[in-house]
């Protein structure tokens, strides 16, 4: 019954999920300092890979998580105020969101696999499908989060105890959104 | 539902979807300024790339009104993972000298 609490509460979700949560940004923080360093040391080779990315792909699945994460956010207000039917519409749209985004990665594998790179190539490929790969992995997981949100939300029987599986579901989904953010920034942007 | 939660209901919404402008608006801003090869340009990608991390995580998180360790936790990450992303990308020869890079 958290948003009851609301007052009272200490933080999004269930306690528990926030150690998977710290614990799995800390796992990305050592994927960005790898990197990051790799960068430094074979800075040639990151240059040449970073020519090969496809920057309209990277904008494409950075504008569809953005919206997703905006989809859920709205989502869970709709559904703190018991408007479940409407909390689903934007879960739904938020699904949607992160469907593109997985179509828009099998494009872009694609592209690359066709143009002869693999994560055997070099080491910039290889930390590329490795970390973006992981990454993708997690988009599933969070699909599935949100296809039960959505089947949870038509329930006849759902209500306030549904709250704490919509509010970790949200905070795992919005975790993604900022694990991309930084992926972006160090594959596509600079 | 009263009045004062309908305005609540749409202050929070117009407020996600503010956030939400923001963050496009930095994502195009730093796509634009991918292109210019220079360090100026990666330290503004940089920073834009933090102001979304602190939006997403603080408001659509929910991190601003959670617990204080919480709140330190996750704004300890977005130093240090920045920290790190900035240093390297604007200073890799000072890192390259570092006993643990050699």
């Amino acid at each position: 019954m958290n948003h009851l609490k609301t007052k009272k509460r200490q933080v999004p979700g269930e306690s528990e999920l926030w150690i998977f949560i710290l614990g799995d940004m800390f796992v990305f923080f050592l994927f960005f300092c790898v990197w990051s360093i790799q960068h430094i040391l074979q800075p040639a080779l990151f240059q040449l890979g970073k020519a090969q990315m496809n920057l309209g792909f990277g904008l494409i699945n950075t504008i569809a998580l953005l919206t997703a994460s905006l989809f859920v956010a709205l989502g869970l207000q709709s559904a703190r105020r018991a408007q479940y039917l409407l909390a689903r519409k934007f879960y739904i749209a938020a699904l949607a969101m992160g469907l593109l985004f997985v179509v828009v990665k099998f494009f872009e594998y694609r592209e690359k696999i066709l143009a002869g790179f693999s994560p055997l190539n070099n080491d910039f490929f290889m930390y590329y499908f490795i970390f973006t790969g992981i990454h993708l992995i997690h988009v599933l997981v969070g699909l599935i989060a949100l296809l039960m949100m959505i089947v949870r939300c038509g329930r006849p029987q759902v209500s306030a105890v549904d709250m704490p599986f919509f509010e970790g579901a949200g905070v795992y989904w919005h975790m993604v959104d900022v694990l991309w953010i930084v992926l972006f920034l160090l594959i596509y942007l600079l | 539902m009263t009045t004062d939660d309908i305005d609540k209901r749409s202050y929070w919404q117009l407020k996600a979807v503010v956030v939400w402008i923001v963050l496009l608006v930095s994502t195009v801003t730093a796509w634009l300024e991918s292109s210019n090869h220079n360090m100026i340009a990666d330290i503004i990608t940089i920073i834009l790339a933090l102001i979304k991390v602190i939006l997403v995580i603080y408001s659509y998180m929910e991190v601003v009104g959670a617990a204080r360790w919480l709140q330190i936790l996750c704004g300890l990450w977005m130093l240090i993972v920045f920290g790190v992303i900035l240093f390297s990308y604007t200073m890799p020869d000072l890192l390259l000298h570092l006993p643990l890079m050699r």
